[in-house]
């Protein structure tokens, strides 16, 4: 995409929604679904790359491989040639990289197909003494100022990542059309940075860097990531609170969802079919060894399978312990035998139910694991010493009182 | 076994011992010892510093450095990823940034090196934060190669600020390189690792390092580096410091030191002096790229004068 279809493209869209949303992605899968989603371009950076192997963001940041010949292979492989005319997708370039020529480089990156480039990694991110050698060196922040001016002037898209308000003044000159407020490694999920910025800060921090880049020129569109910014709430707190119209996220977007949804989603595969007794029986194998209360066992195993029909002679199997000491260990500890237990329950159940939804009572028996309702209705009346009908008529406010505990 | 190509340069220059007979499985089998066992190298070391002389130790990113570095006697020579990139400013800086697989690349380095070098210890940069390798399995690599130890280099050690906190948060802190050296250590490679302060000294101590590098920090000239820069007092006193620390878990350990003041030449004999148990010194870059760019110098100049 040309630089001045881009800009007009992302000007039409903050006209219409109002913000624009930047995709940091780090394989073709990442970058469909962020067109699917509406997302108004998509950076194809190293640190992308390495959170889709499972590593830090960070690693982008140390000598595991060659950031830009890293994002070279995986971007046009898998991004460029999902071939997504009307998404502007950026390169995030490593500037410092001494085995590339700058300016033959960026040409590079224009004909395979990439609309803009952007400072990525940036040596922004470093500090303490390092970071002042690395400038002393020749390997600093300057160098990305540079590729920005250098890019700016082949008349290719630029996002400029800045730290500071004199980086913000300086790309701005360059002629960043984005300026994208960095405010420190992405917290939230197993593999965030823990120390971030509050949002509080992240806020006077964008807003005293915005001013400054306003004083240069107030053309860029202002943008923000990373820090405190996990969520869309997060977000929403710093749109209300700064002069950002859009946002670029990485760690937000794909690593933190889908370790949470990756995993959620296995432990159910893992659990499929009887998934709270699955839970039961490994609570209660973990216990045997130890000190696993066999009554306990059988409290939460009624409690969760009521419905369905339960045998005492099965249960003591599954705990190991023989039938006539489970009944008895159970008649000590709760007072009654199982089979009253049992009926007490899914009486209980049964009442509970009747009260909140005025089903047939025939399905009501069901519910509670009776097999017919003839059944039902005789224990029922056993217990609460009036029929299921007789009791739905209209006194059900005085005698299920006594049912309570055992529904609890 | 596989001989590589390169392995086969070491066979005709024959390198150390060379054939090395062993039985295994019944069966008499002739192995390549490349590579001096751990052993050997404090032996070779100790025998220095009990012949009361200093211990030199330097890196060489190429075979025709770490040949001048063997004419010169060093006593070890190490091989670092910054090897490759002299041109980028500061190469032990380039060496910490995303330009390159480092621990790749300190192999292929390795192959030219060793071609080179007939008889002294040579040892490998290892970037122990690494999170693509089995480590195990490439240190293993490193010595088939001929290695005789390794060292932590890229070290995330020379990262300070936030983005230090944040590394060692993200499991690529100093940690990593401190178990890197146990894996080397188990695997009978002789370990130099580089430490900052006596915290460090003391962990790479317990995980067996037989030879620490004791980095007096950067220098640098802004704000910070003039706020952090050590006199030749502050340097005694942080290698005294780490060198004790380091003592009282291995009294055998061999002490080098390296950066800080002691990039000057008259600081770092005054320091030297002055520090008892410290045994020599390492020397990264410097040598190699102030000798290389004198030479050069001179040489094209006193060429175009020629006429």
């Amino acid at each position: 995409m040309e630089r001045e279809q881009i800009l007009l493209q992302l000007k039409n869209r903050l006209k219409t929604s109002g913000r624009l949303i930047g995709v940091a992605a780090g394989n073709g899968a990442v970058a469909k679904y962020a067109v699917h989603g509406h997302a108004d371009f998509i950076l194809a950076l190293s640190s992308g790359r390495f959170r889709q192997m499972g590593r830090s963001s960070l690693a982008g940041y140390l000598p595991f491989t060659n950031g830009n010949e890293l994002v070279m292979q995986f971007a046009v492989r898998e991004i460029i040639s999902l071939n997504e005319k009307a998404v502007p997708i950026l390169f995030g370039l490593c500037a410092n990289d001494p085995v590339i020529i700058l300016e033959r480089y960026i040409d590079q990156i224009c004909e395979v197909g990439f609309s803009g480039i952007t400072n990525y990694p940036s040596i922004g991110v470093i500090d303490g003494q390092l970071r002042e050698a690395l400038e002393e060196a020749g390997l600093g922040y300057q160098k990305e100022i540079e590729a920005i001016r250098i890019a700016h002037a082949k008349n290719l898209f630029t996002l400029a990542f800045v730290f500071d308000e004199q980086q913000a003044e300086q790309m701005v000159s360059a002629g960043a059309d984005m300026i994208c407020v960095n405010l420190g490694l992405t917290k939230g999920g197993e593999l965030g940075a823990k120390k971030v910025l509050s949002l509080e800060a992240g806020v006077r921090l964008a807003n005293r860097i915005f001013s400054h880049s306003n004083a240069v020129s107030k053309e860029p569109v202002k943008m923000l990531t990373g820090g405190p910014i996990s969520t869309p709430m997060d977000l929403q707190y710093m749109y209300d609170n700064t002069d950002a119209v859009g946002y670029v996220g990485g760690s937000s977007m794909e690593r933190i969802p889908s370790e949470q949804i990756i995993t959620d989603r296995i432990i159910e595969f893992k659990d499929t079919g009887d998934y709270r007794k699955d839970k039961l029986l490994k609570k209660m194998l973990d216990g045997v060894q130890k000190h696993f209360d066999y009554v306990e066992f059988v409290q939460a195993y009624v409690a969760e399978n009521y419905m369905n029909e339960i045998s005492f002679h099965e249960l003591a199997l599954v705990a190991h312990v023989s039938r006539t000491h489970l009944s008895m260990l159970f008649k000590k500890n709760i007072g009654c035998t199982f089979p009253e237990y049992l009926l007490k329950f899914r009486i209980g159940k049964a009442i509970t139910i009747m009260k909140q939804r005025h089903l047939p009572l025939s399905e009501v028996s069901i519910l509670v694991g009776f097999k017919d309702y003839a059944h039902f209705s005789r224990s029922f009346k056993k217990i609460v010493g009036l029929s299921p009908k007789e009791y739905m008529m209209g006194t059900n406010h005085e005698s299920d009182c006594n049912y309570s505990d055992i529904r609890a | 076994m596989n001989i590589e190509p390169a392995d086969i340069c070491f066979l005709s220059i024959k390198r150390y011992n060379g054939l090395k007979t062993t039985k295994r499985g019944g069966l008499i089998r002739e192995e390549l010892q490349l590579g001096y066992t751990r052993k050997e190298v404090i032996q070779r070391l100790t025998g220095e510093v009990a012949k009361g002389r200093v211990l030199v130790g330097a890196s060489a990113g190429t075979g025709f450095t770490a040949q001048i570095l063997e004419e010169s006697k060093v006593d070890l020579i190490a091989v670092y990823n910054g090897g490759k990139f002299q041109t980028a400013g500061n190469e032990m800086l380039a060496a910490l940034l995303p330009f390159g697989d480092a621990n790749e690349i300190v192999c292929s380095i390795g192959y030219e090196v060793m071609a080179a070098v007939k008889q002294t210890p040579v040892v490998a940069g290892v970037c122990g934060t690494d999170p693509f390798r089995v480590m195990e399995h490439y240190l293993k690599r490193l010595k088939e190669q001929g290695f005789s130890g390794v060292t932590n280099f890229p070290t995330v050690g020379l990262f300070d600020g936030q983005f230090r906190t944040n590394l060692e948060e993200a499991e690529l802190g100093y940690e990593s390189e401190v178990e890197m050296i146990r894996k080397a250590r188990r695997l009978d490679l002789f370990t130099c690792p580089y430490v900052f302060h006596a915290k460090d000294a003391a962990r790479m101590a317990l995980a067996g390092a037989d030879c620490l590098i004791i980095h007096c920090g950067l220098v640098t000239q802004g704000p910070i580096g003039r706020q952090k820069a050590l006199s030749d007092s502050d340097c005694i006193r942080l290698l005294q410091e780490a060198g004790n620390t380091a003592r009282a878990i291995n009294p055998e350990i061999i002490l080098l030191a390296q950066g800080g003041p002691l990039n000057e030449t008259e600081r770092l004999r005054n320091v030297l002096a002055a520090s008892a148990e410290v045994n020599g010194y390492f020397e990264a870059s410097r040598l190699e790229r102030s000798a290389v760019e004198l030479v050069i110098r001179n040489q094209v100049s006193s060429i175009k004068q020629s006429k």
